[in-house]
């Protein structure tokens, strides 16, 4: 596993065209951040999906887990979209079935590596306090 | 919340196919329990913002000495496999795990068909390495593309288990004609209809692969009667 490889087909994702707002709800710590995404600097990191809600955290020293690398194979980087979720990309069958292993699953859930902005609004994402390595371990 | 990392070091590196390397892994301080078919995520010294995290099969089934090997396959312009394939002997890594239940359950009391595409391949070999140390209990099919001879990896061995366990069924084939290949040539599916078309649905399906290739044998399981999620699928891309 891990990173892209020549066979690769990316999922269809609208990027931003204009300035848009993210801010996160970083629910261990209760801090805050505020961050202006800038279309032309997409993609931040090479990580997720280009323009993601994982890209944008990680660009910005914001710490949100992603044991497998941000290519929807875990749900370690689940997210809670409180607002702009309509502007965000579909979740596909795969990320709904890795989301199904998050805790504290809500209707607003996502994976961040897959969720991708596409500008039109500003978005408020919480990540959750309890957001932790959920594969199962049972052995 | 960060997971609890170890570091150990690079042990020995095998080139398996020209674009295609294990890194045998000395044991870490931690021994490291996992069943076969999960994975490990590296905390790699790379990127613009390190540590960049990738995930990595463990290829061979945990064994007394608690080495552990992973595969990998050379990605251009991929960051984190550029990195691995620069490591040398007595390079550390950092790393989390192991993760994952791509796994086979316990006891296997049920036929397997397993479906794997290039390296995909890695987590099925192995739990094929590890039921090989008992005769196996129900017949277990491997339907296996590469995209050529070169790159169909871990063939030999497959093959000579599949010549030494009756129970154990190989189906090689390559995606398109290569040099010395006199096997099947063509996508997975076309081999997978001939064996399980009709069958009815009394075996678990297991994929592992790219989306490209998964989600189609998904959808050929599921013409044969399987609920979605009875097929267990792990993608990595």
């Amino acid at each position: 596993m891990g990173g892209t490889n020549p066979y690769i087909k990316q999922a269809e994702a609208r990027l931003p065209t204009k300035p848009y707002q993210v801010r996160f709800l970083i629910g261990e710590t209760g801090e805050e951040r505020v961050i202006q995404v800038d279309p032309g600097q997409l993609p931040y990191q090479r990580s997720g999906q280009p323009g993601s809600i994982l890209d944008i955290a990680l660009g910005h020293g914001i710490d949100l887990e992603h044991t497998c690398g941000g290519v929807c194979a875990c749900s370690t980087c689940h997210v809670i979209v409180k607002r702009g979720l309509p502007s965000c990309s579909e979740a596909t069958e795969d990320e709904e079935d890795q989301l199904e292993e998050a805790p504290g699953l809500t209707i607003q859930s996502r994976l961040g590596c897959q969720c991708v902005p596409d500008g039109s609004m500003d978005v408020v994402v919480e990540i959750p306090a309890w957001n932790r390595n959920v594969v199962k371990e049972d052995h | 919340m960060r997971q609890p990392t170890q570091t150990t070091r690079v042990e020995a590196i095998r080139a398996l196919s020209p674009h295609v390397r294990e890194i045998v892994l000395a044991p870490p301080p931690e021994p490291v329990r996992f069943r076969p078919g999960q994975w490990i995520s590296l905390h790699l010294p790379v990127g613009e913002k390190p540590p960049l995290v990738r995930a990595y099969t463990l290829s061979a089934p945990e064994d007394p000495s608690g080495r552990l090997v992973l595969c990998l396959d050379r990605v251009s312009s991929g960051l984190g496999s550029e990195y691995l394939f620069r490591v040398r002997p007595g390079d550390e890594l950092t790393f989390v795990g192991p993760l994952g239940n791509f796994v086979l359950p316990e006891p296997l009391t049920q036929d397997v068909v397993f479906a794997a595409r290039y390296t995909g391949i890695m987590p099925i070999r192995c739990m094929l390495l590890d039921l090989q140390r008992r005769p196996l209990p129900v017949d277990v099919t491997l339907v296996y593309g590469g995209p050529s001879r070169e790159e169909l990896i871990y063939h030999e061995g497959l093959a000579a288990y599949a010549a030494r366990e009756p129970r154990f069924h190989y189906h090689p084939t390559l995606l398109r004609p290569s040099p010395g290949w006199c096997g099947p040539v063509g996508e997975e599916l076309h081999l997978l209809h001939p064996l399980l078309g009709g069958r009815p649905p009394d075996y678990l399906p297991m994929v592992c692969g790219i989306k490209e290739f998964a989600r189609p044998v998904r959808t050929f399981f599921q013409e044969q009667g399987f609920e979605r999620r009875q097929v267990k699928v792990e993608t990595y891309d």
